[in-house]
């Protein structure tokens, strides 16, 4: 332990120092397009060494954090580096494909990024707050009258994006109160009535209610109105697809990893595989069950092909998402 | 409660958990001193060393540098002009004047011993509080942010002094400043110029390193000699005298304390503002009229040390409660415990409430054991005042590029630095103040987001803030401490008179 610990001190101490230095060539940059603590954060430091693990040798996979322009620093990083395989990206899909859709100035393109794997996927669900109790149904918000206000994220972000979809869809015209950092927040800013529901990642919902104190729990007063999905419902409410709308289901995240569009096919493949690989190793598989991720691995060719399925559906949404992100 | 408590002593009472907490501490203190590094670069680093742990080692480990970073970074605060991290910027205003007159001993002594202090009074709250967190969490919405940053905001009246105009001013730079980038409300980013680097906004710490680490440089290559104004004629003052002088001065502790605890558990505002407030309350409360402060007053730097250690125990309250972060680095807390497989929440509380005390008792001692190392070796550091210019300027200037650079490994960052050093120094030179801009600059989009939320939720209604108790409480308060001291003034200067006419 100890050992393990001064050696690790001086290598973290080594670390401000070796940022300095060009990178070692048998480093690979796991970047993270959001700061550290996150989701994309966590999950990327624990795909890492697995990551090694599966290359072999002597390689190492070392995260860096890259946060900002909502993911687009990171992304343009990557694009304009040589297409060696030494840079990783976990990206937010849909996110990071909104510049691409609605004709924001990027330097990359998600159709061209060179995919590798899917690691983990997330899908969404409408909740209110049970303290307020002015919507019980789904049906309760589709026949108010009065605005219906949404504590969200920034515009353009892609929970906001998906309830601008989703809203629309249902001919319902939205009331953004927007500004929050993250979507604990914004759900936190329903429990108090901030306004009047929200969405959230249904893992991040399951976490939030599975106390057993009650009484001390104040994301316990969140309540279910309506699941994205086209299966049953695994919290007893109406869904899109009883309800429809079975084109909704695809509105959600992936967290997908590519390398710099360009890279050698040889290299291309030996970094597809390794990153499958562990993004289907049974640690990390029970590290997401346990942490209430949704892992859901898929190789290179599902990935791209996964890729471009989203891009062609929120480009159908286009006018909705560039309103949305200019207002 | 108690049961917990006592697995919580247990599990840190073992040769392996001591040494991860002092190793925490003595990282925790490094990181805090090097301007830039900061305790959220600390514990994102160490991640990666927790993966084999047990989860209460990693948290020690965690524990003890987040505790301790605020003490290492009242340090160079005292020493250098320069906040080690963001919330130590308060104790720049008299932890520096102290140091020129040669008083870093008593500063550094002062400082670490309300930086104890104040972190015990936190964890206290921490752990006193538990069973009302959700009621403290969910009191503040919008209007009750806004009021709170309005409050904040007044601290520029006070750390003007008699340099209104200069202050208002800088202020309002520094407002500007601040509204660049990203904004949240829209999501479209202002006022950058088509620069990518100016996109997410100017970064506090970089903007922080350059105004007063390396613009303090800068004066010091002008002027010539040492911090210390004259080092022939005075001698490091005792580091005991800065201990007596937190215990005379306990109420300004006390208060400093409860600021920082309370404003902790805010999510969203942080030590930075913990730390103004305090201190501009301070130098409002204080009873004796002709206490200058911003010179070398002893509790200017009692008041913003104890708020920023106390916070720790306050931005704990929501991480724990909530999984929602109080900070940055309780940001990455919450990573390392998820990456652990705990989840933040009142599920942690209920079923995991031994780790809970696990860290509370880590955090309590490892404030203890940071503030006897800088006491230890206060009376050395100080020393550093008397160190020529032409050793300091080289080493602190590198130490301090360095450090903005390393915070995200931007070259755009060290850019930053030196544009906000040339900008600093010409504030030193023309006497304006580079206080309020830094206030202006934490607080300004802090201000204007939380307004246009409460317009957002509350239809354009301005009258919310005046129906609100908490808004209305915060608005009296913020009304006081504008007019408290000019009244308190007056007041005296009229008992002054009567007197003087009385003794004729």
């Amino acid at each position: 332990m100890l050992s393990r610990l001064v050696t690790g001190t001086a290598a973290a101490a080594l670390a401000v120092g070796a940022s300095l230095l060009p990178a070692q060539a048998k480093n690979i940059t796991f970047l993270i397009a959001y700061g550290p603590g996150g989701g994309f954060d966590t999950v990327t430091r624990k795909l890492a060494p697995l990551i090694e693990k599966h290359l072999g040798g002597n390689v190492n996979v070392v995260p860096k954090n890259m946060p900002g322009g909502r993911g687009k620093k990171a992304a343009n990083y990557l694009v304009n580096r040589k297409p060696n395989g030494r840079n990783l990206l976990i990206f937010n899909m849909p996110g990071h494909a909104m510049p691409n859709i609605i004709g924001e100035k990027a330097d990359y393109d998600v159709r061209t990024i060179d995919w590798l794997a899917r690691a983990a996927e997330f899908k969404y669900l409408i909740v209110t707050s049970a303290r307020a109790g002015k919507f019980k149904t789904w049906k309760d918000v589709t026949s108010y009258k009065d605005k219906i206000k949404i504590p969200m994220t920034a515009p353009g972000t892609t929970g906001y994006l998906a309830t601008a979809i989703l809203m629309d869809s249902y001919g319902i015209k939205p009331n953004f109160i927007t500004g929050y950092k993250s979507s604990s927040k914004y759900a936190l800013g329903v429990i108090r009535g901030d306004g009047d529901l929200t969405i959230l990642a249904k893992g991040s919902f399951r976490k939030y209610i599975t106390s057993k104190k009650k009484n001390r729990q104040a994301f316990k007063d969140l309540r279910p109105l309506l699941e994205i999905t086209n299966g049953p419902s695994q919290f007893g409410v109406e869904t899109t697809g009883s309800l429809g709308k079975k084109e909704l289901a695809v509105l959600g995240g992936d967290r997908m990893i590519g390398t710099t569009p360009g890279t050698p096919k040889a290299v291309k493949e030996k970094l597809a595989n390794a990153v499958f690989k562990a993004v289907s190793d049974p640690e990390f598989a029970a590290w997401g069950k346990k942490v209430g991720r949704d892992i859901a691995p898929l190789n290179a060719a599902q990935t791209k092909a996964k890729a471009l399925e989203l891009f062609a559906y929120y480009s159908k949404f286009k006018s909705v998402l560039a309103a949305s992100v200019k207002k | 409660m108690f049961e917990s408590l006592i697995i919580g002593i247990d599990n840190l009472f073992s040769l392996n958990s001591i040494l991860l907490l002092m190793a925490g501490s003595a990282v925790g203190l490094l990181f805090g001193a090097i301007p830039g590094l900061g305790g959220t670069t600390a514990v994102a680093l160490m991640i990666p060393l927790t993966f084999g742990m047990e989860p209460f080692q990693a948290i020690i480990l965690m524990g003890g540098i987040m505790a301790a970073t605020s003490t290492g970074g009242s340090v160079s605060a005292i020493l250098l002009n320069t906040p080690g991290i963001a919330p130590n910027a308060a104790t720049t205003f008299d932890g520096y004047p102290l140091a020129k007159q040669g008083k870093a001993g008593m500063a550094i002594g002062a400082g670490a011993t309300a930086s104890a202090l104040g972190g015990v009074v936190g964890i206290i709250s921490l752990v006193a509080v538990i069973p009302i967190m959700k009621e403290i969490v969910l009191l503040f919405t919008p209007p009750e942010f806004f009021m709170l940053a309005i409050f904040g905001l007044c601290a520029i009246a006070v750390s003007s002094g008699d340099r209104l105009l200069q202050g208002l001013i800088t202020a309002i730079i520094g407002l500007v400043v601040g509204f660049v980038g990203l904004y949240d409300i829209t999501g479209t980013v202002r006022y950058s110029m088509g620069i990518p680097l100016l996109e997410d906004g100017i970064k506090l710490v970089p903007a922080l390193i350059g105004l007063f680490a390396i613009s303090e440089m800068i004066n010091l290559a002008v002027k010539g000699g040492s911090i210390a104004e004259d080092t022939s004629s005075i001698a490091i003052s005792r580091v005991s005298d800065g201990v007596k002088q937190v215990f005379k001065n306990w109420s300004t502790m006390l208060v400093g304390s409860g600021y920082g605890t309370f404003i902790g558990a805010v999510p969203g505002v942080g030590g930075t503002v913990a730390a103004f407030l305090s201190y501009s309350t301070q130098v409002q409360r204080d009873p004796d009229p002709d206490v200058e402060y911003g010179k070398g007053n002893i509790k200017g730097v009692i008041a913003p040390e104890s708020a920023n250690n106390a916070k720790d125990g306050g931005s704990l309250i929501p991480t724990l409660a909530f999984g929602i972060p109080g900070s940055a680095e309780t940001a990455v807390f919450l990573g390392v415990l998820i990456l652990h497989g705990i989840e933040p929440g009142q599920k942690l509380l209920v079923e995991n409430e031994p780790l809970v005390f696990t860290l509370v008792v880590a955090l309590t001692v490892s404030v203890i054991f940071a503030t006897l190392v800088v006491l230890a070796l206060a009376k050395y550091m100080a020393m550093l005042t008397m160190v020529s210019v032409n050793v300091l300027i080289p080493t602190v200037s590198v130490i301090a590029l360095v450090g903005a650079y390393a915070l995200h490994t931007e070259i755009g960052d060290v850019v930053i630095a030196l544009i906000f050093a040339i900008i600093g120094y010409f504030m030193i030179r023309f006497n304006y103040p580079r206080v309020t801009f830094t206030i202006a600059l934490v607080l300004g989009t802090l201000t204007e987001l939380n307004f246009d939320q409460t317009m957002q939720i509350h239809d354009g209604d301005m009258t919310v803030f005046l129906t609100r108790w908490l808004s209305v409480t915060l608005l009296i308060l913020t009304v006081l401490s504008l007019g408290f001291p000019t009244f308190r003034k007056k007041v005296r200067e009229r008992n002054r008179r009567r007197e003087a006419e009385a003794s004729k």
